[in-house]
């Protein structure tokens, strides 16, 4: 008697995980069919740096947000090195479902052409999707050099050909590029010195140990607020509403040198349209919520959105850009 | 500037009950994440970020510090246990620490670290209420000259790390030095011993070297010795957990000393707490009066590296509150969260943020003691782990090993450098020589030089530089004299008398 109900609780529970099971294969099975359309699973945003620096805290305050929108976990991974490439390479290689996204800096644009076989092709590789920032960089000087402007910096420079220093945060780094390009439209010269990183570089400033600085916001926006650094013009067209008082680099007497160190999230090649109709949505809505436009700002970054052919065009003509200015500037390895 | 007024305000911010909630729940979270070889205290804040987005100011930041020197007090666990250093920190703790704990007295090496690290913590705390904005600009005066001083100095104190040859010594740290160049050289943007593979394009992470070389080899040796691996790493019975008065005695004048020397460079932007804790060892080591008891197994090889991290975690604080410059990517985080929120850190922000900045401080000793309080009782608990036995024990220590190292940047090559380093460890120290230099090598080497070349970059090629400014002057000058009174004939009898025995 007892043998018998044992059989038949068996049986119950064998049929019965077994129906379990299948369902569960079905749903699987079906999220995945479904995954041209929708994003099937969590998504990666992978940043090429460190944790703490600016790419990876604003991919941090757009993962809340997002997550809500695609209705899947966010996740930001970082992979630092090789001046972004790590992350940049890792990205290209990944399956263009709209599950991993790259938190791409403008520096993808740059560091390909620094090796005589680029790691990776920044326009070719990628799909845009949109930019979501614009972090200027702005001229930083100790006030104890006894500079206010541009112009007089220049003509500091010129009275002491190869005297000034000047902080990077790496050879090769955009920052390092545009003091260079100024170099050659002003004629100056001045000896460069660089970093491993723009904290350190913007140290270097404070402690007096190089002249000048052409900083990225996220590290300057500390010393320019409490004034332990002046900040003697913006690289961007329009002045930074972080420093109201700095001017553009075109107001104080030097134009066609603008350079926008863009923040943009792209995926990789071949990804669907309706796939990045969707994510480039969702981006726009996060970005235009008010307390991530005040995240980014404090963070020094300013919002700036743009569509997905936009960001392509973009992502393409700073590609072409910087592979001239690279080679021109003789940085090929 | 009115103390008991700040300190008062302090006290008032930091006991509210969400305060201590979340100061106990970072310290907690820290000594967990601190214990975990590889997973540390930056990997966690930064995914603890954009929690502390939607936290109030003040919270966010006594959460994150908590993590942060509360991982400090996690390390020393895994290093006295079981030779694996939790946290870079802690490698040097192993040294004596894991010797400690196979004589039967890993208790005694765990209250040790507890509480020399509480002692350090409390008063680089007082520290941070009373000299902030001195020692900041203090910080600042550091520049290229005195850093490379500085290494300069460090690589020969650290030939008295190891007790044996002091060829031995020099030729393990200059082994250091050649593996810690490897990598792009940040002053020409060439690449070094990379063999073209992109992944070493930033050298090889120290954290895969240093569990390697202490970890991996040890257990290559334990199994390789073809012992009864049934039996446990402790040899002997489990001696007393408690500290006795000598004992006691012992550690306190390492502890001070330590927190000193940790206070110090904690402050300085790349100096931080793996210098502070390989510095007080060493420091600890020369001044004893019986250096050969270092490495056997002595207490104060575990108070002095364990006061000089903990008090460099709290100090390295200072910089990036009162100057918005961070040491490491820790403060880097915090200083993104701080932003965050809208509070700039600078010079002001004593006097702007008074609630924030001395909330912040007086968590900070909260921290440290409810860290005491969480750990003393656990030691008795954790001092169990030494008598697992060790076929259990060790495919646990390789997998958290392997583990750790993958998490590190989610690169199988930190774990091949984990292997790599667990056969170079077993073969230098079966050739009797001293791991810890080399480590300090790695460290130090790359700083040395890149302070170097920029020093010689900023003098246009002038190597007076180096003399001529003051404070490197003196550093140099101490190195000088250590060199001296090594080698003076008087001093080196005395030196073969005490290592002979």
């Amino acid at each position: 008697m007892r043998m018998k109900g044992a059989y038949r609780y068996e049986l119950t529970y064998r049929r019965a995980s077994v129906l379990l099971f299948a369902a569960l294969i079905a749903l699987i099975v079906g999220v995945q069919m479904a995954g041209a359309q929708n994003i099937g699973g969590a998504v990666t945003i992978v940043v090429a740096s460190d944790p703490g620096a600016a790419p990876d805290v604003m991919a941090r305050i757009l993962s809340g947000p997002l997550s809500e929108r695609f209705g899947q976990p966010v996740v930001v991974e970082n992979r630092p090195g090789a001046g972004g490439n790590i992350g940049a390479m890792a990205v290209s290689k990944a399956k263009p479902d709209g599950r991993t996204l790259f938190m791409a800096t403008v520096n993808m644009t740059i560091t390909p052409w620094m090796t005589k076989t680029p790691a990776f092709d920044p326009a070719g590789d990628y799909t845009a999707i949109g930019q979501v920032a614009s972090v200027p960089m702005v001229v930083v000087v100790n006030p104890a050099l006894g500079v206010k402007t541009m112009k007089e910096l220049v003509a500091l420079a010129k009275s002491k050909p190869g005297s000034l220093n000047y902080s990077s945060p790496g050879i090769g780094s955009l920052n390092h590029i545009e003091t260079v390009l100024f170099e050659r439209a002003t004629g100056i010269k001045m000896v460069h010195v660089p970093y491993k990183s723009g904290a350190a570089a913007t140290t270097a400033v404070l402690g007096k140990e190089v002249d000048l600085f052409f900083a990225g916001m996220p590290p300057a926006v500390p010393q320019l607020k409490s004034n332990a650094l002046l900040g003697l013009a913006v690289t961007a067209d329009k002045r930074s509403s972080l420093v109201p008082a700095v001017p553009t680099l075109s107001e104080a007497g030097y134009t066609n040198l603008e350079s926008d160190a863009w923040y943009a999230i792209l995926g990789p090649k071949g990804m669907s349209a309706a796939l990045v109709a969707k994510i480039a949505g969702a981006l726009k809505e996060v970005l235009a919520l008010p307390n991530v436009k005040v995240q980014f700002a404090n963070s020094g970054a300013e919002v700036l959105t743009s569509a997905p052919e936009a960001m392509a065009k973009l992502l393409a003509a700073d590609a072409k850009r910087y592979k001239g200015v690279v080679e021109d500037l003789g940085l090929v390895k | 500037m009115n103390l008991p007024e700040n300190l008062a305000t302090g006290f008032y911010a930091a006991f509210s009950l969400i305060n201590l909630l979340y100061c106990f729940l970072g310290a907690l979270l820290g000594t967990l994440v601190g214990v975990l070889p590889g997973i540390g205290p930056t990997m966690t804040i930064a995914l603890l970020l954009p929690v502390t987005f939607t936290l109030p100011p003040l919270s966010a930041l006594i959460m994150l510090a908590g993590i942060f020197y509360g991982a400090q007090y996690g390390g020393s666990t895994t290093s006295i246990l079981i030779n694996l250093p939790g946290e870079t920190s802690s490698v040097v703790t192993a040294l004596d620490g894991y010797q400690l704990a196979r004589k039967g007295r890993a208790g005694a090496a765990l209250a040790t670290a507890a509480i020399s690290s509480f002692v350090a913590g409390t008063i680089a705390t007082l520290i941070i209420a009373l000299l902030a904005p001195p020692l900041a600009t203090l910080a600042l005066k550091f520049q290229a000259p005195e850093y490379f001083s500085l290494m300069v100095l460090g690589l020969l104190v650290s030939v008295s790390l190891s007790s044996g040859s002091v060829v031995k010594a020099m030729g393990a740290t200059l082994f250091g030095v050649l593996i810690g160049i490897i990598g792009t050289d940040v002053t020409s943007g060439v690449e070094r011993f990379t063999l073209g593979v992109t992944d070493l394009y930033d050298g090889i992470n120290f954290v895969p070297i240093a569990i390697g070389m202490f970890g991996l080899a040890e257990i290559i040796r334990n199994l390789g010795q073809g012992e009864d691996s049934s039996r446990s790493i402790q040899s002997g019975k489990l001696s007393g957990l408690a500290l006795s008065g000598r004992d006691l005695k012992q550690i306190v004048g390492p502890t001070l000393r330590g927190t000193g020397l940790g206070s110090i460079l904690g402050l300085l932007p790349g100096g931080g707490v793996v210098l502070a804790s390989f510095s007080a060892y060493a420091v600890e080591k020369r001044i004893s009066k019986d250096p050969s008891r270092f490495g056997q197994g002595a207490l104060e090889g575990v108070a002095a590296p364990e006061s000089a991290n903990n008090a460099a975690a709290q100090t390295s604080f200072i910089p990036m509150l009162t100057l918005g410059i961070p040491s490491n990517a820790v403060m880097a985080m915090m200083m993104g969260a701080l932003l965050i929120h809208g509070i700039t850190p600078g010079p002001r922000i004593m006097t702007e943020q008074p609630i924030l900045f001395w909330g912040l401080v007086v968590s900070m000793w909260v921290g440290n003691l409810m860290l005491l309080v969480l750990n003393l009782p656990l030691v008795g608990l954790w001092a169990k782990v030494a008598q697992v036995p060790y076929k259990v024990l060790f495919p646990v220590i390789v997998a958290i090993s392997c583990v750790g190292s993958y998490a590190i940047g989610l690169k199988m090559i930190d774990v091949f450098m984990l292997a790599v380093f667990g056969v170079v460890g077993f073969v230098l120290a079966g050739l009797d020589c001293e791991l810890a230099p080399m480590l300090f090598g790695v460290v130090v080497g790359p700083m040395l030089e890149e302070n170097m070349r920029r020093a010689l970059i900023l003098s246009r090629g002038d190597p007076t530089t180096f003399v001529e400014r003051p404070i490197s002057a003196v550093l140099l000058a101490i190195a000088f004299i250590a060199i001296v009174v090594a080698a003076v004939p008087k001093m080196r009898k005395k030196r073969a008398e005490v290592f002979s025995d």
